[in-house]
This record gives C-alpha cells, structure tokens and sequence, in this order.
C-alpha cells in the first residue's frame, strides 16, 4: 500500500494542563506518512486537545510533538490544514477570496496563479459554479466543502479535521465525507476525529479511542468496531450503536 | 417581500396622519412657547437682526463670523475623528492584547476618561497639556511663526495660521476624549469575533499583520460601524465643550455673537440648528456608508 515514507507526526508523552485540569495524560502516538487516522471517544475525552497539539492551536504542557521530525510547530502553518465543526470561512470574503486569500499572502502568488490553484481545488469539492458567492449564502455541506478547499490551497501535507460533519444536517453529511474519502485515496496524512463509523471502515488505518484524556486503545477499525479489548471501548461503542 | 406588499406600499415620504397629528401637535407647542415668552418672559424677538447678523461679513470682507465658526466646528471634527479613530483603534487592541503592558496603561485611560467628566477633563489637559506640553516640545513658535502664504485647501483643512495653536490644542483635547470611546467600541468588536476565525487564519498560516488586516479588521470594521458613527456624531457635538478654552468654533461664536448682540434665543436657536444639520447629515452618510459595507450579509 501507500505507507513507509517515514514519520509525520510524533507524540512523547505529552501533557496537557488547563489550569487544574489534565486534559491530556501522557499521550505517546505516532502517525506514518500517508496513514489516515480516526480518533474517537466521548465528548470532554481531549480529542479536539490532542489533534490542536499539532499544529501549534494549543501549546502543550510537558512532553514533545514533532510533525515531521521539527519541533517548531509554528513552522509548520499551512502545511497542516486544519478543518473545524463550524467550517469558520471568512464571512466578508467570497468564496473565491477565502480560497486565495492565504495563497496570495503567505505563497506570495501572483493574483492568476492563486485563483488557478483556487478554482482547481473547488472542482475538485464539486463547488466551483459557487466561486462569487458569499459563505452565507450556501448550505452547510458547501460551507464544509469549501473549508476544506481552502485548507488545500496551502498544499498542506498533513489534513486534521475535527468533527468536520457533526454540524451537519444529515443530508448534508455524505457530500463531504465524499471529498475526505477522496482525499484519502490519494495519499494525504490525515487525523480524523469523528464518529462516522462507516469512513473509518472505508478508509482508516487505525482508530484511536480516547477516554478522559488517555488514548485507551488503539487498533484496526475491524478489530476496535468488532472485538474492543478494553471495556471503556465496549461501552462507549455501545452507546454510539444503541441509537 | 411579498408582491403583495410591494403593491400597496406607499412612497417613502409621504406622510399618514399619524405624521400630521404629531406635526400639529409640534406647531401647537412651539407656537404656545413662542406666545408665552414673547409676553410671560418679555423678550423680544428679532429674527431679521439676527439674520442680518448672521449673514453679515467680517471686517476685512471674509466669510462671516458665524460661518467661520461652522467651519471650524467641521475642521475641528474631521481631524478630531481621525486622531480619535487611530488613538482609539491603538487603545482598543492594546486593550483587547494579552500582554499586560499594553493592556493595563489602556485600560487605566479609558477608566480614567469614561469615569471623569468631561468638562473636568478639558480644564485638566488645558492647564497642564496645552499650556505645559506644546511650549515643551517647541511647538508653539513653529505654529506661531509660521507665515508663508497659504494655499486655498491649507486654509480650509487647517484655518489661519495665527490660529493653529489654537487649533492643535482643541483637536488634542477632542480625540483624546473621544478616544476613549473608540477605544471601548473597538475592543468590544474584537471581541465579538468567533475564536474560530482566529484559529482559521492561524491554521492558513496568516502572518499576524495579514490576520489582522485581511481577516479581522474588516469584520470588526462592519460589526462596529454603527456605534462608530454614534461616536463620530458625538464628538461633533462634545466638541462644543472645548469653547471654553477658547477654541473658536460655532459654540464660541455663538456665545459671542450672542452676547454682544443681545439676541440670545434667536442666536442660539441658529448654533443649535447648525449642529443639528451637521449630524444629521452625518448620520445619513453613515447610513448610505453602512448599507454598501454590509453587502456580504445578505443572503
Ligand atoms: N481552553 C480551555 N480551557 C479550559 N478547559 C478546556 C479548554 N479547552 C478544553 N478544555 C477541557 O478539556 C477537556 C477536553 O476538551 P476537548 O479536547 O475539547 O474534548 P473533545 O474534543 O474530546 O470533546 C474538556 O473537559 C474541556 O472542558
Ligand atoms: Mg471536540
């Protein structure tokens, strides 16, 4: 498969404190080049914490991340995209704005070559006849869409998402799973956290499960979905499929 | 809108009788208060004298007297809403930084000036600021001395030159004060920004200078336009308090013209109508400014 190209992400027993409260508990986790990572567990389980570590969102207590074997995580903007709940576009700015907005500033292209990049990734979300309109005035799924397109545009080696459907109609939910299904496909690094068990199967190597801060376990999604080794994973999975 | 609404809906001006009845009973008043001061009070309008005054030209042929005084009260305004606008903006994200050097010296001056009044204020900064501070720095022989001819846009940006002391030391005390309130208006809307939008800028790898002047400001710009033009037709009006430190704009001339003519009521009906149709004015421009900036709202 695609994998071996080396490590891109490094946690070593990194704490994470918020005042008196641990939020993270000696995290140790290493995600390969290339590997899709699923990361689930119940909501306050530091699994927003863990994955805003990375890209230097929250600094870390004690301990060490490296993304691709650098500790200056300030280094790595743009180049690990990050994909929020709430999608957060830039309201003021068109959909094509908010696309070569960060191109033009921080790549320094040149005004063609930034809207060439921009309406290259908005085909590829399928959005690209939306390119004037403003983000109010598409749905949520396109909103979505479009967030992760300009996450692209940085030509980011890593992608995070987190909870990138939960604030979705259901309807809604499938047209963007579609474009990170695709994405995985093609070889991007990404750590997912959600609990769209039907992406994990489909594309995730591992799925990590986080309780209270701890990863609990770590396994296939076959092996964590099917036969949980640890009875917080069994009761949480439980929860999740009882409805 | 409905199209059946559109039908019916009448023509934006015109009046129904609602309108009338208030405009009937704004006549009634008026016209009883005009009754009973020109016998109760025994005062004795002269509205020609005092138009003639008004409209009179100064000695050496210049525009008249109360005019001047308009247009001082208007220069006195643009650049006491330009310094208010850049000191407020300073202050506002010194306040809103999670740096306490810059926080606590901003948030000290804006306690102290929104906690004093404001008449204090401008007998405080004139006794120590303008009559301590601009000798200090020189300034007061540059301004004094200064005699080169003056262009026609010199003029009216900055008035006489034998004035611009005077002139410094009202803008100062102006947009100090206004400042203030810019200060607070400017923070409230950083704050009224989604911590996503921030972390969204961040993720992009957005230098903070483009964070701020892409993604930030002009949000904060059209949140805060509305109480921002509040605060601009505030100040035109606060700016009638620093004619007590004899900064001649139409507060000050009013009162002269008031006092030496004699035609008190009269006079001062004109200073408050002239400010009236300033801020009215304004506040149709913000309106018409307000309504293109919020284009992107619109669904
Ligand atoms: N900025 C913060 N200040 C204080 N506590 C926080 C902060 N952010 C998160 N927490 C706490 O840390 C814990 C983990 O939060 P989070 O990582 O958001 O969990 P999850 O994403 O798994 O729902 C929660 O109990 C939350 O209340
Ligand atoms: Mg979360």
């Amino acid at each position: 498969m695609k994998k071996t190209n080396g490590k891109a992400i490094e946690f070593e027993h990194v704490d994470k404190w918020f005042g008196a409260f641990q939020a993270l508990k000696k995290i140790n986790l290493s995600v390969e080049e290339g590997e899709i990572v699923v990361i689930c567990g119940p909501s306050g389980s530091g699994k927003s914490t863990l994955i805003r570590c990375i890209n230097g969102l929250e600094p870390y207590t004690s301990g060490q991340v490296k993304v691709f074997d650098s500790l200056d995580l300030n280094q790595q903007k743009g180049k690990v995209g990050m994909v929020f709940q709430h999608f957060y576009l830039f309201p003021h700015l068109s959909v094509l704005e908010n696309l070569t907005l960060a191109p033009l500033r921080s790549l320094k292209l040149s005004k063609q070559a930034a809207k060439d990049l921009a309406m290259h990734f908005l085909e590829r979300v399928k959005i690209d006849d939306q390119a004037d309109k403003y983000p109010a005035q598409l749905s949520g799924g396109q909103q979505q869409r479009v967030a992760i397109a300009r996450s692209l545009c940085m030509m980011p080696r890593i992608m995070l998402f987190d909870e990138p459907t939960s604030a979705l109609d259901p309807e809604m939910i499938n047209e963007v799973l579609d474009v990170m299904v695709e994405l995985a496909q093609e070889g991007m690094t990404m750590i997912c956290v959600t609990h769209e068990m039907g992406f994990a199967k489909k594309v995730a190597d591992r799925v990590v499960f986080m309780d209270e801060g701890e990863v609990i376990e770590i396994a296939t999604p076959e092996n964590l979905f099917n036969s949980p080794k640890h009875k917080r994973t069994k009761a949480f999975l439980n929860k999740i499929l009882a409805h | 809108m409905s199209v059946n609404q559109a039908i019916t809906r009448k023509p934006r001006y015109s009046f129904n009788l609602l309108d009338y009845m208030l405009i009937l009973v704004t006549m009634v008043v008026i016209g009883w208060i005009y009754y009973r001061s020109s016998i109760g009070v025994n005062y004795h309008w002269n509205w020609k004298a005092a138009v003639d005054l008004i409209f009179t030209p100064s000695a050496d042929g210049s525009l008249p007297y109360f005019f001047q005084g308009i247009i001082s009260t208007l220069r006195l305004s643009l650049w006491g809403m330009i310094f208010a606008s850049i000191i407020g903006i300073l202050l506002g994200v010194a306040r809103h930084s999670k740096i306490a050097l810059f926080r606590l010296p901003a948030t000290a001056y804006i306690q102290l000036i929104r906690n004093i009044p404001p008449l204090v204020f401008v007998f405080i900064f004139y006794f120590f600021i303008s009559n301590q501070l601009i000798p200090l720095l020189g300034l007061d022989n540059l301004l004094r001395n200064h005699n080169a001819e003056l262009s026609r846009l010199t003029y009216y940006l900055f008035g006489r030159s034998s004035l611009w002391e005077n002139l410094l030391s009202g803008i100062f005390c102006v947009s100090l004060l206004s400042a203030a309130y810019i200060a607070e208006v400017v923070r409230s809307g950083l704050e009224g920004i989604e911590k996503g939008q921030w972390e969204a800028a961040y993720s992009l790898g957005l230098s903070r200078w483009s964070k701020y002047r892409y993604v930030i400001a002009p949000q904060v710009i059209s949140n805060i336009s509305p109480p921002l033009a509040g605060q601009a037709i505030s100040l035109v009006k606060d700016s009638s308090i620093v004619a007590l430190i004899s900064i001649q704009e139409l507060t000050f001339v009013g009162t002269e013209i008031a006092n030496s003519s004699g035609l008190i009521f009269e006079i001062w009906l004109f200073v408050g109508l002239a400010y009236l149709i300033i801020c009215l004015g304004l506040s149709l421009l913000f309106s018409k400014i307000e309504k293109t900036t919020r284009k992107h709202l619109e669904k």
